[in-house]
Order: C-alpha cells, then structure tokens, then sequence
C-alpha cells in the first residue's frame, strides 16, 4: 500500500529520464582522419568491456535512482492491510469507530493520539467503489454521522475535520450495540467490516463484547497508543470535610493519581475565589494519595476555582487541573421547641440548651455573628451570644422556626397538626429534627410526625409509651455503634463514658420490619433504642431516646459533646461539596427552591455562559421542589442554577477519572479472549510503527542518494 | 647541379646553405662504383697504408713488400685501404599513413610525406654535392619506383623530381616492396628508409631490412612520428577514421588516452628494438622539430 500511488506512476514514466538523458547527452563525434587507428581500436579493445560494465551500471544506478525516489513520494506502508480495492467486485459496508474519549488527547511523542488518528481514519474513508462507510465517534455516547453507512463519504471526512476529543468516558457497548444495529440494516450480501480506532484503554476495553456484531464481520482494531506505557498524573478529586461554614478554614483533601511506574512528588495549587494556596505531598507509584490542608473560605454561598498540578508535564495535561467548588454555609441556627419554661430548672430543655450552647457558641465577633444576631435575639429567654433560639411548641413562630437549620424537640408536648406539617416540609427540604423523647406525648407526636411523612420514611423503630404496670428498672446502653457520629468522637474512652450512664423512664421501642437496623446508633439494656438517625427526604431525623430529668446523662460530661457532635456531624451535615459528575453523563439534581420562582432560575454552564438549548439541561417542578435535570454536561467544569445572579446549585463536570490511566489492554486479550469467534485483527499505529512505516521512505530516499553517490564512484574508478 | 636542383619545389637552397659544409658519411665500408672519401671494402694497391701481413701463396705478388723481404727475408704483404664513393638509396614509405597532419588529400602540407620529401631532397642534394651517388626508391606493398644511384646532376635532378612527385597508396603493408627493392640493388651501400612504420607487417618489413644488412649495407631507419599521433586530442567525441582504410571507430579520446599512448609508445619502442638488433642506425624523427633541425642533427651525428 502507498500513501501517495500517484508517484509511482510518475515514477514508472520517469525511468524514462535517464535513459532519454543517457541517449541525449551521448556525444555527437567529430570526423578525424588518422594513421594509427590499429592503436585506437586497441585502446578502445582494451576499454570497451570496461566502459560497457561502466555504462551500464550508470544507467542500472539512475533508473534505480528514479524508482527509489518515485517509492519514496509514494511513501509505502508495509504494515498496511489491504483492504477492498475499487475494482473489487463484492460490497462493502464499513464503519469506523473513532475513539473521541479524553484519553486520545494523550500525547505519545508528542502528538495528540487523536491527530494521529484522524488522517488515518481520513484514508479509511476514501472512496471506493461498491463500499458505503459511517463514522462512529464514540465517547460517553455514540455519534453516528449517519444513521446507516452512505456512499456520501465527503460528509464523513468533513465530520471527521470537525471532530474533537471529549473530556468523557468511552462508553464502549453502546456503541457497538449501535454498529451492530447498523450492519443489520446493511446490504444482504456485502462485506461487512468494522474498522475500531483507539487507544484501547484498559478501563474501557477491558469488557468489551464483540459477540452483539454479526458473525461475519471482520474487525479491525487500530491502536494508537505508544507501545511503551506512558506516564499520567491526574487531580481525580476534590473533597472538603464535613460542612464548611463562614468564617472557618475548610478541611480539604485533593486525591492525586499517579498513572506511572515511578512515585512522584506533586504540588497542588487550590485557587478559589481569591484564595489560592499550594499544597505538596507524596504519590505512589501507580496508586492515589490525598494531599490538602486548610483552606480558608470568606462569605457565605458558593465559591468556584480550580485545582491543578504544579510543574508536571505528562501525557494528558487536561486532566491536570480539575474545576472545584465549594458551598459555604452560615453557622447553624437551632431552634429549640418546647414547652418548658425558661426558668425552669432544671428540665429537659435547659439541659439541652446549655449542652448546645457550649458546642454552638457564636463567635465573639464577626461577620457570621452578626448576620445570626437577629434571629438569637428574637428568641425568647435566649441567650445573646449562643446561635441556639428557644421555642414555644404551643405557639411557635413558624417564619422564624424555618430559618433555623435544626429544630430540637424537648418535651414539646402535644404538637399541633401545623407544626407537624411545617416541620415535614423542613425535614423534606434538608432541614433536621432532633426529637429528645421521654414521654407518651413525645411517642405521639413521633407518630404523627412519621404519618405526614408518609410512606417514603421508614423509621427503624416505632416507639411506645410505657405502660403503667411495667418495672421501672435503670436501664443502661448495651449496644453502641461506636464508628459512626455521634460515639465515635469518644474513641477508645467509650465504654468508660457510657458504663456509668442510667436511664430512666423514656419510651419503649418496637422494630420496625420495614426500617434500617443501621439508623439505631445505640441500644438500650431493655433492647429499646436509645438514638436513631433516619434519613428524611433531603433532612435527617434524629430521636434520643433519654429522659434527661430522671437519667443521671444530663450530670455527666458525655451529654455536651453527645449532643454536640450528633447535631454537628449528623444533622448539620450539608454537604459543602458540590456534586461531581462525569463529563457527558446525565445527571439530576433537586434544588432548594420553591417552585414559585422557577421563573427566575437560569442554568449557566462553564465560563458563565447560559445554556439556552432546553436538550441539554431543563428545570421541572415537582411537588417537593424543582428538578434540575442535565442530559449531556459536555464541557468540565462548574454547571450552576442561579437565582438572579446568585448561585443556588451547581454541580461540577470533571473528566472521568478512568481516563487518566492511559495503560492499553494488550493485543492478545483482543484476538484471544475478547474476539467472540470473531474474525479480528490488531495493529499498531503507535509511533514506533508509525515512525518504522516513515522510515521506510527514509530509506528509499536514502537509498536513491546512495544511487547517485555510487554512480559518481563509478564513473570516478572508471575514469581512473 | 643548383640549376636542376631547383626544380624541386622541396629543395631550399637557402636552408641548405647553411649545411653546405656539413657530409653524410659511414663508418661502414661500402663498396662504390668510383674512387671517393669513402673507405672502401676493397683493400687494394692504390690507398693509403694499413698494415703488413705475411705473405700467403697464390696472392697477388705485386702487393709483396719488396723491401723488408730483402731486409729480413721474409715475405710480407702491404695492406692499403681504398677509398670510394658512396652509394645512397633513400627508400620512401608512400603510405596512406605518411598523409598523417596533411591539410587534405591533395594539400600535403604538414603531413609526413612532405616531411619525408623535404628530408630525401635535402640529403639527396648534401649526397651528391659530396660526389656520392644518390638513388631513391619508392615502397609501397611494392616497389612503386626506383632510381638506382646516381652521380650526375641530372640523375639527382630525377632523385628530386621522383621525390617531389610522389603519391601514397592505400597499404598496410611494405615488406613486399623492401623485398623487391632488395632484388633490385647490386652493390652494397646505404639505405636510408623514410617510414612511420605504421604497417601490419612490421617484423616482415625488418626481416627484409636484414636481408639488406646481410648484403653489408648500412641501413638507416628514420621513424617519422608526427606529435598529434603520440597523443589523441583533445575533444568529447570523435570518429577516428583510418587513412589506409581501416575503417572507423567512435569514441571518446579521454576515455582511451592512457592505453593509446601506450600503444603508441610500444610500437615506437618496439620499432627501436627491432631496428637496433638488426644493426640499423636508428632516428626518430619528431615532426615537431623542423625538417633542417632534423637534418643537421643527422649530420651532425653521423660525422662523429
């Protein structure tokens, strides 16, 4: 096969040129008599075979000259299969598959793998008689250029020129599922040929199945990765801990991948908003390791930025740096509903409010006190300098009981049916409820509570008031999950902590058959349950099962940090990450916006730009809210729903973290295991080939200057 | 003698005047019709003395030396050497080749032949002002023509006219005409042979050379070479066209210059090798020198 066939015509005329100029510049003789021809006739006798050989040689060396050159425009492939020529008689329906997943932007000795690609893609759609091709590009879906192979190939190379490389995934069957829907369609009879072009990245690769293509068709896999493994490192992952409030540094954790054989010291550089600070760590040879820090955040909402590699140059630079954000929350406001009075001590809501006070101390200056003060105050019996409010259950202030982020419920006594309501539509909105039970009326409430719920809650446990006739023993804590909030912050000193706890009275519990044994955190000695965390639409519903007058918890030191951590892990967990998606994967989000002002959101895609094609993203109400549904997040980066300018959700499009390791998945797992019977062939279009296939005309070249260089030598030692 | 000689187109007097004191001579004996300056093989009564020699019955008395016979009575025979004329043959080549360096066929200027005619003429009037006699033949692959030698004017006039009159011949031989010529001469002498010995048969033409050796003359062998056969000249391409009809050969000069030459210089060497060992006296006769430089040189040599 040649690149360029032309030459070699021009070549096969061009042999004539030496011949023409051997003849042409044969010089034309002058007459001369003379006496001693007997001396020239044996001269010449003496020359003639000699000049003969040198004739001919010259001769032999040019016309080898102009073939080696001709050879060498036509820039012969060696390694080329052929394939259907024009003249041959049967049909062919050929489809190429072109890889367009983040990983043919790698660079092997310099060139993108998708550049190297792309002429060679180009050369499959040639015309050729009797042969009707598709283009498949293939990332996170499909795009068939047509819906079935055409003879109108110009559109496919044009398709072909435009196309680029994806910051998506390879999602592999799907599109063989469509090839082979293609080839069903095809014409009876024809050749059907399946032409793969790609890197064959392991991650992707590695399941592939062969066996939905028709039995007959042959595959050809087209390989452009290097042959040696190429080195990658990647920013995979951004992640804050815990809920990030304003005014504090966030804890945040940067995974870093090293795709290579050899560890690596990397520097990360974190720029959000106008903070940016590097931080440094050490990475494994072909592992992942976190580096982060402390990170601090000013104002309240989302913050957007970046995180990328310092100083590495590998194989893919677009996964070096990967968009982040940040949600920043204000500190929690807690309400506390009940129907104690303020004065009253001691009681249950004086011992939780003087537990949470402690945890929840507003700062002693600063913006973020400042923006709660108004709330703390309006509280009553309140105190000033604590974020926590307190409540009458009778008759609560329902506007402000909403602004709070976690309502605790101590000894509130018989809920009204409003307030039942307004705190289901906190739960489902993501706002957390903190039940202290201990009495009858606390079982009721909790009842209705999991009714205006409906069906979609399933408590673990369904509590029970005690009955009259039953003991009145202590009861103590048995079982304890002592990994999971709020326990696990006492580590080793749990059992010291909790050996001395006695509980009296409080509510009897009864399994529930349809609730998760894992949302009881503790157990009682009489197998009731001591504390519940049950997940609540997009809120949390926690129950402590614990009457705090008559159990001695509320005089030892494990109720502050008890109370503390469960609000503070568990119920005021608001993840400050934005969620993350792959590019070109779908995804769906629930905003936390009435549907009142759908009017006024707007979806802006990276870069700020507003995405106006509804195929791309749309926002539906539903009746807990709207849905902000994207179909195809194509570009990495920050995808947001804002609100008048203000952002009120987003979701971060990454480059999917499979991409970054670029190891290819050998040749004898395709031809051996991954074939299905099929006819399949492999081949290399690495730069090695690529360079030994370049090489070739290398060679001729050089060898038609050795041509020439040796017809000098000749006629050097001929005329010597 | 100056009136006859003049006829000849190729007798410059006014060159030759210059040699006009200058003789061809021999060491050789040769044998002469008439008295001269030449030594004689004849040892007769009439030269001067040579030597005595014991007395041998049946020799001539009249030579006994009388006088020491009566004074030691023993009989001893004077030996006195005569001196006679010379007899020159000067054999011309006629040739096609001798045409070599000519302007045309019928314009011989330049070439061989009229070298040839300038040197026979010359010599043949040096000869016969010294009352030698002059003959001239001319060879060809026969004896085209003879003169025998001669000591008149108007015999040497003949020399010349027959000199300055001759026509080549397409030959590549000339042995048949020595062998002819050889027949055709009777008393010993010298033969001047004018060639460029560029001939097929050249061990023929030295065998006949011998046979006039054998007959005790002295042969003179006066190789013309022109300098434009030493060396091809200079061009790209040429035809190279054989004089005596040899037919034609294209061909690039350069590329054979070496091996020609070499040729060239082994048919001069072997052309010395074969005069010599035959005892001929041996010239090569560069065109490149003019006729009277060739000439005197000659002379110049043979008197010593």
């Amino acid at each position: 096969m040649f690149t360029n066939i032309w030459a070699i015509a021009i070549g096969c005329a061009a042999i004539a040129l030496p011949v023409m100029i051997h003849w042409l510049t044969r010089p034309r003789p002058t007459r001369l008599p003379v006496s001693t021809l007997r001396f020239i006739r044996g001269a010449v006798e003496q020359r003639r075979s000699r000049y003969r050989l040198r004739n001919f040689l010259i001769l032999l060396l040019r016309t080898v000259a102009v073939i080696l050159i001709a050879a060498a425009i036509a820039r012969p492939l060696l390694h080329h299969q052929a394939r259907a020529s024009s003249s041959a008689a049967a049909a062919v329906t050929r489809i190429v598959l072109l890889d367009s997943s983040q990983s043919m932007g790698a660079r092997d000795g310099g060139i993108v793998r998708f550049e190297r690609a792309r002429p060679l893609v180009a050369d499959l759609l040639k015309f050729q008689q009797s042969t009707k091709c598709n283009l498949l590009l293939a990332a996170a879906s499909p795009n068939a250029v047509f819906d079935a192979p055409t003879t109108n190939l110009g559109v496919l190379r044009e398709a072909l020129e435009k196309a680029t490389v994806l910051p998506e995934r390879l999602r592999l069957q799907q599109t063989l599922n469509l090839a082979a829907e293609m080839f069903a369609k095809s014409d009876q009879g024809s050749r059907l040929e399946l032409v793969i072009v790609s890197d064959f990245q392991r991650s992707n690769w590695a399941a592939a199945d062969f066996s939905v293509l028709p039995k007959e068709c042959q595959i050809e896999l087209r390989s452009m990765a290097a042959t040696e493994e190429t080195a990658n490192l990647a920013v995979l992952d951004f992640a804050p801990q815990g809920r990030v409030e304003s005014g504090r540094e966030a804890e945040v954790a940067i995974r870093i991948g090293n795709y290579s054989d050899t560890p690596r010291n990397v520097r990360v550089e974190v720029q959000l908003g106008n903070t940016i600070i590097a931080f440094e760590g050490f990475c494994p040879a072909r592992a992942t390791a976190s580096v982060g820090g402390r990170v601090p955040v000013n104002g309240e909402g989302w913050h957007f930025g970046s995180a990328r590699l310092l100083d590495v140059f590998d194989a893919l630079p677009d996964d070096n740096q990967l968009a982040i954000g940040l949600h920043v929350y204000p500190q929690p406001k807690i309400a506390i509903l009940t129907r104690d009075k303020p004065d009253q001590i001691p009681s249950v809501s004086y011992y939780v409010e003087r537990a949470l006070s402690a945890t929840f101390a507003r700062p002693a200056s600063g913006k973020a006190g400042q923006a709660t003060s108004g709330a703390a105050n309006s509280g009553t019996g309140s105190n000033s300098s604590s974020l926590v409010t307190r409540m009458n259950a009778a008759d609560p202030d329902v506007e402000l009981l909403r602004q709070a982020d976690v309502v605790v419920l101590a000894r509130p006594g018989r809920l009204s049916n409003d307030t039942t309501t307004v705190l289901t539509a906190m739960l489902q909105r993501g706002r957390s409820l903190l039940y202290v039970a201990g009495d009858q009326l606390d079982a009721n409430n909790l009842n209705d509570l999991a009714q205006s719920l409906g069906s979609s809650v399933r408590l673990p446990v369904d509590f029970l008031p005690r009955t009259a006739g039953r003991s009145q023993a202590e009861r103590f804590l048995t079982d304890v999950d002592r990994k999971r909030p709020p326990f696990s912050i006492f580590g080793d000193e749990l059992a010291s902590a909790v050996k001395s706890l006695q509980f009296m009275d409080g509510l009897l519990t009864r399994p529930t058959t349809s609730g998760l044994k894992d949302d009881i955190r503790a157990t009682l000695s009489d197998q009731s349950a001591f504390l519940t965390v049950t997940s609540v639409g997009r809120g949390r519903l926690a129950v402590m099962n614990v009457d705090l007058e008559r159990s001695n918890i509320a005089r030892t030191p494990v109720l502050v940090p008890l109370l503390g951590e469960l609000l503070s892990q568990e119920l005021t967990t608001s993840d400050s990450r934005s969620p993350s998606f792959s590019c070109g994967e779908p995804f769906t989000l629930q905003l936390p916006v009435g549907e009142e002002r759908m009017g006024d959101l707007k979806i802006v895609g990276p870069g700020n730009t507003e995405v106006a094609d509804s195929e791309r993203g749309t926002l539906t109400a539903i009746p807990s809210g709207i849905i902000w549904d994207m179909t195809n997040a194509s570009e990495a980066g920050a995808w947001q729903v804002q609100l008048e300018g203000r952002t009120v959700s987003a979701a971060l499009a990454a480059i999917p973290n499979e991409e970054s390791d670029l190891r290819s998945l050998p040749e004898n797992v395709f031809t051996g295991r991954l074939s299905g019977g099929r006819t399949l062939s492999y081949s290399s279009g690495s730069a090695a080939e690529k360079d030994r296939q370049d090489d070739l005309w290398v060679w001729l070249a050089a060898a038609c200057m050795g041509c020439v260089m040796m017809e000098l030598l000749t006629l050097k030692l001929f005329k010597t | 003698m100056s009136a006859t000689s003049a006829q000849s187109r190729f007798l410059d007097l006014q060159a030759l005047a210059t040699l006009a004191r200058m003789r061809f001579t021999t060491k050789h004996r040769v044998e002469g019709a008439y008295s001269g300056r030449h030594v004689s093989r004849q040892k007769g009564g009439a030269g001067e003395f040579v030597d005595f020699r014991e007395y041998s019955p049946g020799e001539d008395l009249r030579r006994l030396d009388w006088k020491i016979y009566a004074r030691t009575g023993k009989a001893y025979i004077r030996l006195l050497q005569d001196e006679t004329n010379l007899l020159c043959t000067l054999a011309i080549d006629v040739s096609r080749s001798m045409l070599f360096g000519a302007e045309s066929d019928t314009r011989l200027k330049g070439s061989k032949l009229e070298f040839a005619q300038y040197l026979a003429t010359g010599l043949s009037h040096i000869i016969a002002q010294n009352q030698d006699h002059v003959g001239t033949a001319v060879l060809s692959e026969r004896l085209v023509d003879c003169l025998p030698p001669g000591g008149t004017p108007t015999h040497v006039a003949r020399v010349q006219e027959m000199v300055e009159s001759l026509q080549t011949e397409a030959t590549t031989v000339l042995a048949p005409g020595l062998k002819e010529l050889f027949e055709r001469v009777r008393s010993r002498g010298v033969l001047i042979l004018f060639s460029d010995f560029l001939v097929d048969d050249l061990s023929e033409v030295f065998a006949a050379l011998r046979l006039f050796r054998h007959r005790q003359f002295e042969v003179v062998v006066l190789h013309l070479v022109h300098p434009n056969e030493e060396r091809l000249p200079e061009g790209a391409a040429f035809r190279f066209e054989g004089l005596e009809g040899e037919g034609q050969i294209d061909c690039s000069p350069a590329e054979i210059r070496a091996e020609y030459e070499a040729e060239f210089a082994k048919h001069v060497a072997k052309v010395r090798t074969y005069s010599l060992a035959i005892g001929c006296d041996y010239r090569n006769v560069s065109l490149a020198r003019s006729w009277m430089q060739v000439l005197g040189s000659f002379l110049v040599d043979r008197a010593r």
